[in-house]
């Protein structure tokens, strides 16, 4: 008994030396960071001088900032298309692999689709501006050839956004690719067979069967993109710094520019705040959603 | 049968039409990086190289170096991004946080898989419920704590917040799960400690897990952007990702072919890790739901 009693206190003392260094740091870097950004969100602060108290100020600015709309408006539309890109995309390359036999070529088709993953979203948006410009792009070249004329991919106001997301639904192409690959690898054999013998084929055979059975994928897809999405960065801020005008600037960029260039650390943990609570929420909701249309066995 | 084959075909079709959609481009790149500089934008394209200019890679290598011996070679462009000096910085900052999250996350992972201590389930939900904050939300108060430190602008300050990793104490407990208790049990009828438990038993059966969680970190850290362009403000702290948009900032009117060839190198590391752990990429990638 004695002995169970000291092997006890034994595990718990290097439980608690195990996990310490862990939670402070997740403490120091994470959750600690999340609560002083909302405090500061009632402060006015360019972290030279003094704070001072701002109260409410900057969520009532926040309602009034032009800027702001327009940014959060950019990030949600561009989530959106993304996400919608990535599970047609994903979708469509895991049910084409599937008919592929050949252990080499599915191998092949895998290790490329998933290559641009590896690489930097900075990187990869340096060269592919280059690829869009108007004038000496590669993209613009061919249109012309084929006579759709030549697009202003990244100065147009219309256009910038798009580019932007097709720039990153490329670099992405092979996360959803994945995702779907073990969606449809879990659908049973019994239930493709039962729709053989219905003589479903074609469009009826992926609508009815197909969709429903890799449903739980599509909403895990849409909700880790989603998350990922509203985060973006580095592709809109290298492609074009955010514009022609506001056309191309994301929340996190506006953050950024808020923080790190005006110097408005009150205004900028407030838009912060606000990004955070806009993940949360669609987030939730994609989860009371599912409910309706996720088809778990 | 008919009808298979035409499936057949067109899933054929599609899949190299997407595949060709990844590699030319890339190729594109390469075959740039080794054009004359002149004819770096020329239209209409080549897709394969046609000159081999192995100097556009020497300029992007040494040519800081070299201006700074008085000796001038290519552009201002390259002379003003220190490429090794980047290469460096970057393997310093991937190394270093590799190693502190493998070593942090397998000490957390297997104290909340394998040992019972008071509170240890609110613990674990609280590093669960942190999954949900994005970097990018608390990156204000991480500056002014760093800084506060004199942190800022400095490898170290790069490296430290980078460490702790929820996601990386959620996997490294997944595969502490999966190891039967026998051998615990076996061991501690032996008379061995808790801590020998872990490091000789454990610590070692759970080096799957840490490969793959050695392989996102480091490729996540080797492509990351948004932390170094808010925390490094000198050039040589720079890390690679930032080297390669400066470099293209000073080339902006210029040839690109230096520019391309800084790329190629740059993504070398994370393809020799791409080729060496492909297996364990992907399978972190299906557990966290996590980007490279």
């Amino acid at each position: 008994m004695l002995e169970i009693a000291s092997l006890r206190k034994a595990k718990s003392r290097l439980g608690f030396l195990f996990v310490a260094p862990t939670m402070l740091g997740i403490f120091a870097f994470t959750a600690g960071p999340i609560l002083f950004s909302f405090a500061l969100s009632f402060f006015y602060w360019d972290v030279l001088s003094p704070m001072k108290f701002a109260g409410l100020s900057h969520y009532d600015y926040i309602m009034r900032d032009d800027v702001a709309a327009m940014t959060f408006r950019n990030t949600i539309y561009f989530a959106f298309m993304v996400v919608l890109l990535q599970n047609i995309i994903g979708f469509s390359l895991a049910m084409a692999v599937r008919n592929v036999a050949n252990k080499y070529f599915r191998y092949f088709f895998r290790s490329v689709f998933f290559l641009p993953l590896i690489m930097s979203g900075a990187t990869v948006s340096v060269f592919m501006a280059y690829f869009f410009d108007t004038n000496f792009g590669i993209v613009n070249y061919y249109l012309e050839l084929i006579g759709v004329g030549s697009v202003r991919w990244l100065t147009s106001t219309d256009v910038v956004l798009v580019t932007t997301v097709l720039v990153y639904a490329w670099q992405h192409i092979g996360f959803t690719f994945i995702l779907f690959l073990g969606g449809f690898a879990s659908i049973p054999e019994e239930v493709i067979d039962a729709a053989d013998v219905d003589g479903l084929t074609g469009w009826r055979k992926i609508l009815y069967v197909y969709i429903p059975m890799v449903s739980p994928t599509i909403f895990f897809s849409s909700v880790i993109g989603f998350i990922h999405a509203v985060q973006v960065f580095d592709h809109p801020y290298i492609l074009t710094r955010g514009g022609p005008g506001d056309a191309n600037r994301t929340a996190v960029m506006y953050i950024y520019e808020k923080a790190f260039q005006d110097l408005e650390f009150g205004y900028g943990s407030t838009l912060a705040i606000l990004l955070f609570i806009i993940i949360l929420i669609v987030t939730a909701l994609q989860f009371y959603v599912q409910k309706k249309w996720v088809f778990y066995e | 049968m008919n009808r298979i084959t035409v499936n057949t075909a067109v899933s054929y079709g599609f899949l190299s039409f997407v595949a060709l959609l990844i590699l030319v481009p890339l190729l594109w790149v390469v075959s740039t990086s080794l054009r004359l500089p002149v004819e770096s934008y020329s239209l209409p394209p080549k897709w394969l190289p046609t000159d081999f200019m192995w100097e556009n890679y020497w300029e992007v290598l040494f040519s800081y170096y070299m201006e700074r011996e008085g000796i001038f070679v290519g552009s201002q462009a390259s002379a003003n991004v220190p490429f090794p000096h980047l290469m460096m910085n970057s393997f310093i900052v991937c190394f270093f946080v590799t190693i502190g999250q493998v070593l942090f996350c397998s000490f957390a992972g297997y104290a909340f898989a394998r040992l019972a201590f008071p509170g240890k389930s609110a613990l674990f939900w609280f590093v669960m419920a942190t999954m949900m904050i994005p970097l990018q939300v608390t990156i204000i108060p991480i500056y002014v704590l760093l800084s506060n430190f004199g942190m800022t602008d400095s490898l170290t300050g790069l490296i430290i917040p980078a460490i702790p990793s929820a996601f990386g104490t959620f996997l490294m407990r997944q595969y502490y799960l999966r190891i039967p208790s026998a051998l615990e049990e076996a061991m501690i009828m032996d008379g061995a400690s808790q801590w020998q438990v872990f490091w000789r038993v454990f610590f070692p059966l759970g080096t799957p897990g840490m490969a793959v969680l050695a392989i996102l970190a480091f490729n996540y850290h080797w492509n990351e952007f948004f932390r170094p362009l808010i925390l490094l403000s000198t050039d040589t702290n720079f890390t690679v990702p930032l080297g390669i948009v400066a470099l293209r900032d000073y080339k902006m009117t210029g040839s690109i072919s230096v520019v391309m060839a800084g790329i190629v190198i740059s993504m070398v590391p994370a393809l020799i890790i791409y080729l060496i752990g492909q297996k364990h990429l992907v399978e972190g990638i299906l557990t966290g739901g996590v980007k490279g």
